[in-house]
């Protein structure tokens, strides 16, 4: 890894950040039909249509459109939303903290359960440790995401009221902070739990996988040969299944966000997730834009953070950048 | 027994299936009369899972749950002891579009006989478990310039079979209409929303699809995109589609449907409907003077619907809604389900335990500025902070006071100066929420800030005012550019503001009145509606406080 390497990732990211404004503006505008023409409300005549059209800058040429997009799109300031009228960014930031707890929660514990859950297995090969993680995994791997959070909603929400139905607050909220802390959090839980459940199977069978293989290679035998503790050799063992669990962790981010829609609307959460089915059903171009923008961010992000990252769990790729 | 009598036996009936307690309030009461709100705080609690909803009122977290849809979630909520449920005729309409512009819909007798030949009465049993009614009209059946018989299954195949004999069409070995030239009939697309986003409609236009199809009509669906259909169909790049919309209780939409004027790429006319008769009907219903002539037009232009019948009407959905038990006083008529605002004014919690009264909100509302607010759930909170110069009966769906204690719809002038003049007396001694006297200045400061700014939601009712004067303090004189009976509903509709409010508003179209003030506008939602706005958090709740100055309150101006 070196500076030349570093900047031809850094350039091929931006040619794609690149494209995906431009495909953004163009499949949107590809669209049949605008945030306009869906109105059927004989109250609100085609003349009140046309002034919507040009209070939303949908009257200008496409190619002036297309100018004032890319500026938004550069300077982070996107404009208001056709729907709400609000400032996008500040829609898409108060909507953020949701959106960040249900995904950052689900995903740390989805990936530290299967992980173990995988380690495990693949130390328990053969017996009954194993296939009842490989059975549990593939069940909850296989379900639709929708289905188990919405029976687990019905259980633990409804049949036993453990966990609310909806939202991230009581209404009214509870008065003081640490009241407030823990009307979040259980909240929060079911979300994350059922968002956790769907997510740890695929860890756990991946986890399995590499770590039989790398336990069936030369060097963890000559580990074990040279009489070194279990743990040792099953920490040398996953150091080198390191960097695949990197990149999946990393490129999964950007599927979570995409992914969270279902759960926030199964949970009414008040989400990134849900403002991005808005946006795209109701033709909301400057909203939905801005969240596609966003989405190939934190994608090209984590691309990159992820080839960065390989140099420091494997000394492998810092030896040879360097040869380079 | 009259149809509007059989209607109402149905309805009973239906009541009392869905529940023994289903039956409200039976009497009628004198809403002349009614004083509240009762309660000092509304909860609008937000969830958007339709499944959610059902389990939140099954659990008692929600006090009110309206406009349920699914019959399956009508007959588990009827069966749950904690919950009454009242029904009601509703304002939706669903069609069966025909471009008349094509062949072979541009034949009315083959409209008509496409017509009979669906069995509107299976459909409502199949599809909807007998929570709607077949209609026959174009304007649904609840509203009062709706036909005698517009709730009337027109389903006749052998009068069907007998017009298509009549026009000369006959039939192959395969039971496919032949047209007289003895051309097969071509296969014909039946457009309809995607099953995934729109699964009863789409069922529904199968169903439909049968029906015509058994009569010799070679019609198959063709699901799309909602967007794409709409698109086809402003572009009369179609054959038939199904489209369901909600109607007001006025007449006036028939004029956008089926005017010979509104048929241009985008335009409201989808089926290209062009008849002069109907023109002529239709333009003295918009151009009516007054009530009587308005009537007279209505019936005329429903008349030649009835003839022509560009558009196949199809059927009208029930208003369904669940109300715990732990309400009392709470207020239905046979338009108007539990979730109304006289419901609203009138419920008292049973034992006298003082709380919040919870309401669903469908959706999160995310607009809260009165002037770019356009979606139902953003109104739906606004509702019940503002209020107009006129309200309607819940009866009668006429119009009755409100902020305006009566009101005269004259002609003046003549020639091409004729126009309508409204004039409104404003009620002694309102005042708005924040406490300060609400006057005909106000609400001329309302209408002339929306007409001055061209805003798209209330263009159309403000775009033929002429002037507005303020003869006093308690008298609004709107006069309009020409003549229509209608105008009166459009201006007497407006939400009312404070002119200290819609003059400091700079900005309205970034205008947020809960971002605590600003370059845009001040701050707050300052109305005359029996409710103010105490709390919002995005995406969970609203939160209402009773409006300790409203109108109807207990001591308030009467």
């Amino acid at each position: 890894m070196n500076a030349g390497w570093f900047a031809k990732r850094l350039l091929s990211s931006l040619f794609v950040l690149a494209a995906v404004i431009a495909l953004n503006f163009i499949l949107f505008r590809m669209m049949p039909g605008d945030a306009v023409s869906t109105i059927i409300d004989p109250s609100f005549s085609p003349e009140a249509k046309e002034n919507l059209r040009a209070i939303y800058g949908l009257d200008r040429p496409l190619a002036e459109q297309f100018m004032i997009y890319v500026k938004r799109m550069l300077t982070f300031s996107f404009g208001l939303s056709f729907i709400s009228r609000k400032p996008v960014w500040e829609e898409l930031l108060s909507r953020l903290p949701a959106t960040l707890a249900l995904t950052s929660a689900s995903m740390a514990l989805s990936a530290a359960f299967g992980i173990w859950l995988g380690i495990k297995a693949a130390l328990c090969r053969g017996r009954l440790a194993e296939k009842i993680v490989l059975g549990a995994s593939a069940v909850t791997a296989s379900f639709p995401g929708f289905f188990v959070q919405l029976v687990l909603l019905m259980l633990f929400a409804r049949a036993l009221p453990i966990f609310p139905l909806r939202g991230t607050l009581s209404a009214p909220p509870p008065s003081g902070t640490m009241n407030l802390f823990f009307d979040y959090v259980r909240h929060m839980a079911l979300p994350v739990i059922s968002l956790s459940l769907i997510g740890f199977g695929g860890w756990a069978l991946y986890v399995r996988n590499l770590m039989v293989r790398a336990l069936g290679e030369d060097f963890a035998l000559m580990a074990r040969a040279r009489g070194l503790p279990r743990g040792r050799v099953v920490w040398h063992a996953f150091r080198t299944i390191l960097p695949p669990i990197i990149t999946i962790f990393l490129m999964s981010v950007p599927g979570l966000v995409s992914g969270a829609v279902i759960t926030e609307s199964v949970f009414s959460l008040h989400g990134v997730g849900t403002f991005l089915l808005e946006a795209v059903s109701g033709h909301d171009y400057p909203a939905a834009g801005a969240a596609f923008y966003l989405l190939a961010l934190i994608t090209v992000f984590c691309n990159l953070a992820a080839d960065v990252s390989y140099g420091f769990a494997d000394p492998r790729v810092r030896i040879e950048g360097k040869k380079e | 027994m009259s149809i509007s009598q059989k209607f109402f036996c149905a309805l009973l009936l239906l009541a009392l299936s869905i529940s023994p307690a289903a039956a409200l309030t039976d009497k009628k009461i004198d809403i002349s009369k009614l004083r509240g709100p009762k309660i000092s705080e509304l909860s609008m609690l937000i969830i958007s899972n339709p499944d959610a909803q059902i389990m939140a009122a099954e659990a008692g977290e929600l006090d009110i749950i309206g406009d349920i849809a699914r019959p399956s979630d009508i007959d588990r909520l009827a069966k749950n002891k904690n919950l009454q449920m009242s029904i009601a005729r509703g304002f939706h309409a669903f069609f069966l579009l025909l471009n008349n512009k094509k062949s072979p819909w541009d034949d009315a007798a083959l409209r008509r006989a496409a017509a009979m030949s669906i069995d509107r009465s299976g459909i409502v049993r199949m599809i909807f478990s007998g929570y709607c009614e077949p209609i026959n009209s174009w304007l649904p059946p609840v509203s009062p310039w709706a036909p005698a018989g517009g709730a009337q299954d027109i389903y006749d195949p052998q009068a069907a079979r007998a017009l298509l004999k009549k026009r000369g069409y006959s039939w192959n070995m395969a039971g496919r209409l032949v047209a007289p030239d003895g051309k097969e009939m071509p296969a014909m697309k039946l457009l309809t929303p995607l099953a995934r986003v729109s699964p009863t409609t789409a069922e529904l236009a199968q169903t439909i699809a049968d029906s015509l199809s058994s009569a010799g009509f070679p019609v198959e669906t063709e699901p799309m995109d909602f967007s794409t259909m709409i698109n086809r169909l402003d572009r009369k790049d179609y054959s038939m589609a199904v489209l369901a919309w909600s109607m007001g209780r006025n007449p006036d939409s028939l004029y956008s449907f089926y005017h010979s004027s509104m048929d241009f790429d985008g335009g409201y006319n989808m089926t290209g409907t062009c008849d002069a008769r109907l023109d002529r009907s239709l333009e003295a219903l918009r151009g009516a003077p007054d009530e009587a002539s308005a009537r007279k037009a209505a019936r005329e232009a429903q008349r030649a619907l009835l003839e022509l019948m560009p558009s196949i009407p199809i059927y009208s959905r029930f208003s369904v809604t669940a109300v715990s038990k732990k309400w009392k006083n709470i207020f239905t008529t046979e338009s108007s389900t539990a979730d109304n605002m006289w419901t609203l004014l009138a419920a008292e919690p049973r034992g006298g335990v003082g709380r919040p009264l919870t309401m669903l909100l469908p959706e999160e509302p995310r607009n809260l500025n009165p002037f770019t607010a356009s979606s139902a759930y953003s109104w739906q909170a606004l509702g019940v902070i503002y209020e107009s110069l006129l309200t309607t009966d819940p009866y009668t769906l006429e119009n009755m006071d409100a902020i305006a204690s009566s009101w005269k719809v004259a002609v003046a002038g003549s020639g091409r100066a004729r126009h309508t003049e409204l004039t409104f007396k404003i009620k002694r001694g309102l005042r708005w929420n924040d406490g300060s006297p609400l006057t005909a200045r106000d609400i001329k400061a309302t209408v002339d800030f929306l007409r001055r700014n061209k805003i798209p939601r209330f263009f159309d009712a403000v775009k033929n005012i002429k002037r507005i004067e303020t003869p006093d303090d308690h008298t609004l004189r709107v006069v309009m550019e020409d003549v229509s009976y209608w105008y009166l509903d459009n201006v007497a509709g407006l939400p009312a503001m404070p002119a200290k409010v819609v003059n400091a508003v700079r900005d309205w179209q970034n205008w947020d009145p809960l971002a605590g003030g600003g370059e845009a506008g001040p701050a707050g939602l300052i109305g005359s509606g029996p409710f103010m706005l105490k709390g919002y958090r995005a995406g969970e709740y609203l939160l209402f406080e009773r409006n300790p100055h409203y109108r109807l309150l207990e001591g308030a101006v009467k």
